[in-house]
């Protein structure tokens, strides 16, 4: 799926027809359609690929897959070299395939794109399953996530964070602060900035739960449960990762 | 990381062999169709035979060089088989070319060998396909030029009467069946050169080496024509397999270099495919490397081979029973000097006796170093005329520059201050070819 290639001389169309006569499916005009209208491609059917942009190829490719009825969908970095609106195609429609009844297994290292479609993980390290399991359980064994916090009185937020259990707290090289800390705790530092009146600017999710995760897993700690790590250790990763 | 929505496996049956070879010639096959230089070319042969025939209208000047050439105003088969000479020697060369010799390389090139190999099909039967659409496109082509070089030529020029290789007015309805046969004896040697085009592809993941190696092989042919006396190596050329036609437009009609050149196109086709099938099986398209190495040491493993076998050939070529010999010049041109110098008493309007015979003698030598070989030849026919009340013939000699080709054909022809010109007076009142001007004939060099 990364980087798919297609006859450039052809239409996206003819390379459709072309891929559903070798793999001799069945696949006929109706269902080429119903593929390009699925990834968005119907109205650039009849132009020759060697005019389509990266993400129209992928597009093209997820819709080469399409063709053969999948029961299960492999997809190795589908949103390599895509701008955002592609990105965000690609991603509706490995949804809209999921809700479809096609299990989809997406290979990426971009874990923001992944948590916006998946609904449970499988971490590899070296070649080794080191954690599998859904959003939610992610949500409860992930290490704390990472906070980039903007407020009026940067000084008065770093003792007030300092305060909150189970929250560590640097000041970032750029300004403003960085927070390690679960939701709870994070939820709590907020309600402690709003009564002591300093004013939250910007507060944005830097490292989300499944890059901590991810993170954690993966960093040089080989070895190490997951239970086992120190806090210490564990905020040192996220705040080295953002 | 997966989304997950699983449902139960149905079964689902492997496509049989059959069929997936079917779908991937139907592939190939489309996929040739719809690219730009399969669609000249096939535009080429549709209307390049209609455009020559029409340029030959209207001018009086003849392609006199090419066998049969001279005769282009004369009779509509004169057409087709200049065009099928010329097909022969540079036309089929590109046709294969162009069709085969970036069929596979072009996969590299777009990176599509990933795409066709991992839907339902295998490697044999990719490979298989595109056999079989470079096939299926090349002996396509090769009936449309047919087709068409023989319908301009009849539309155009008429389906007239022609002289045939040993001087015989030949009937149109014998010489259609001879040129339709014609055309059909090059389909094999033309898929030599379209196997061999596949070879060179495969081998060399280079689509302009795939292009042009069929021309630069018929090239070689041409040059090697040129040069040596023996037959040998000449006959194992698949250049030399387009020349066996020339054997049925004589009146003896001699069919081994049919036989030998069928069979070396034969040898060729299996030989290249055979190859081109072990480099693809061996080939590992996961990490683009295959058997043989990486592929920029193709190129130049061929252009070395390529040396090799070059100067192999130009050493060899000699070896072997000499083709032309004074011989079978001279006793080849003496009877159709007889032939058509009856044909052209007859076309004045004389009366010439079923059976009539000159009394001709000619000797021939090579003009040159070498007394045997191809090139340019001088041939004297001494007639002895039959005078009433001499004593006992009336002797005359003519002079012929014959220019003698190794493949045994050659064209004669003789200074028009004695045999009279291009055209002459004929019986009835209108202005004939003479065909005594240019004589072309065949012999059998085997």
């Amino acid at each position: 799926m990364e980087e798919p290639s297609f006859y450039p001389y052809l239409s996206g169309r003819s390379n459709l027809r072309l891929v559903a006569k070798l793999d001799g499916t069945g696949a006929g005009a109706a269902e080429i359609e119903d593929a390009l209208r699925r990834v968005d491609l119907d109205s650039r059917a009849d132009d020759r690929v060697s005019g389509y942009s990266t993400g129209m190829r992928q597009r093209l490719g997820l819709a080469a897959a399409l063709l053969r009825r999948p029961r299960l969908l492999l997809l190795d970095e589908p949103t390599s070299g895509l701008d955002p609106a592609g990105t965000r195609a690609v991603a509706t429609l490995v949804r809209d395939l999921a809700a479809g009844g096609v299990a989809v297994l997406l290979s990426s290292h971009q874990i923001g794109e992944l948590e916006k479609v998946c609904d449970s993980y499988t971490m590899l390290r070296r070649g080794r399953v080191v954690w599998g399991g859904t959003g939610a359980e992610l949500e409860a064994q992930a290490p704390r996530s990472a906070y980039a916090l903007f407020t009026s009185h940067d000084d008065h937020a770093l003792d007030l964070a300092t305060q909150v259990q189970g929250i560590r707290v640097q000041r970032a090289a750029r300004g403003g602060l960085v927070v390690a800390a679960r939701r709870e705790s994070m939820d709590e530092l907020v309600a402690a900035l709003g009564d002591a009146r300093v004013l939250i600017r910007r507060l944005e999710l830097v490292v989300s739960p499944l890059e901590s995760m991810f993170f954690a897993l993966t960093a040089d700690h080989e070895g190490t449960a997951l239970d086992e790590l120190e806090p210490q250790q564990l905020a040192d990763i996220i705040l080295a990762g953002a | 990381m997966t989304t997950v929505a699983p449902t139960a496996p149905a079964s689902r049956a492997e496509p049989r062999l059959s069929s997936a070879v079917r779908n991937s010639y139907d592939t190939e096959l489309s996929k040739l169709m719809s690219q730009l230089p399969t669609r000249i070319l096939v535009l080429i042969c549709a209307l390049g035979p209609l455009a020559f025939a029409t340029v030959l209208k209207v001018q009086s000047g003849t392609p006199s060089d090419a066998l049969f050439g001279f005769w282009v105003h004369s009779s509509g088969f004169a057409v087709s088989l200049v065009i099928l000479g010329f097909a022969g020697s540079w036309g089929f060369p590109i046709v294969a070319g162009v069709l085969a010799g970036d069929l596979f390389s072009s996969e590299d090139r777009h990176g599509t060998w990933k795409t066709i190999l991992t839907r339902s099909c295998t490697r044999e039967d990719v490979f298989a396909g595109k056999l079989l659409a470079a096939g299926t496109c090349a002996v396509g082509l090769t009936f449309v030029l047919g087709a068409s070089s023989l319908i301009a030529g009849l539309v155009l020029v008429g389906a007239h009467p022609l002289v045939n290789l040993s001087g015989v007015l030949t009937s149109p309805g014998r010489m259609l069946a001879l040129t339709v046969v014609s055309w059909l004896i090059c389909l094999l040697p033309v898929l030599a050169y379209t196997s061999l085009a596949i070879l060179v592809s495969v081998a060399t993941r280079n689509g302009i080496l795939g292009v042009l190696s069929p021309l630069l092989v018929a090239l070689l042919t041409q040059l090697l024509d040129l040069i040596g006396k023996g037959v040998i190596v000449h006959e194992l050329l698949i250049g030399s397999a387009f020349d066996g036609w020339h054997g049925l437009f004589t009146s003896h009609p001699f069919f081994g270099q049919v036989a030998i050149g069928s069979l070396v196109s034969l040898a060729w086709i299996g030989a290249c495919l055979t190859v081109s099938w072990r480099i693809m099986r061996r080939r590992d398209f996961l990490t683009g490397v295959s058997g043989g190495g990486p592929s920029w040491t193709a190129p130049i493993k061929v252009v070395a081979i390529g040396t090799a076998v070059i100067a192999a050939l130009a050493f060899g070529c000699s070896l072997g029973p000499t083709g032309v010999t004074a011989y079978r010049v001279a006793s080849t041109i003496g009877p159709e000097f007889n032939n058509v110098t009856l044909l052209q008493q007859q076309l004045i309007g004389r009366r010439v006796p079923p059976n009539a015979r000159l009394y001709i003698q000619p000797q021939c030598n090579r003009r040159g170093t070498k007394a045997i070989g191809p090139g340019d030849w001088s041939c004297t026919v001494y007639v002895y005329l039959p005078q009433p009340n001499s004593v006992p013939y009336q002797l005359t000699s003519v002079e012929y520059d014959v220019s003698v080709q190794y493949n045994g054909c050659y064209k004669a022809q003789s200074p028009p201050a004695f045999l009279g010109g291009q055209s002459m007076l004929g019986a009835a009142g209108r202005q004939v070819t003479n065909p005594l001007f240019v004589v072309y004939g065949c012999f059998n060099i085997l």
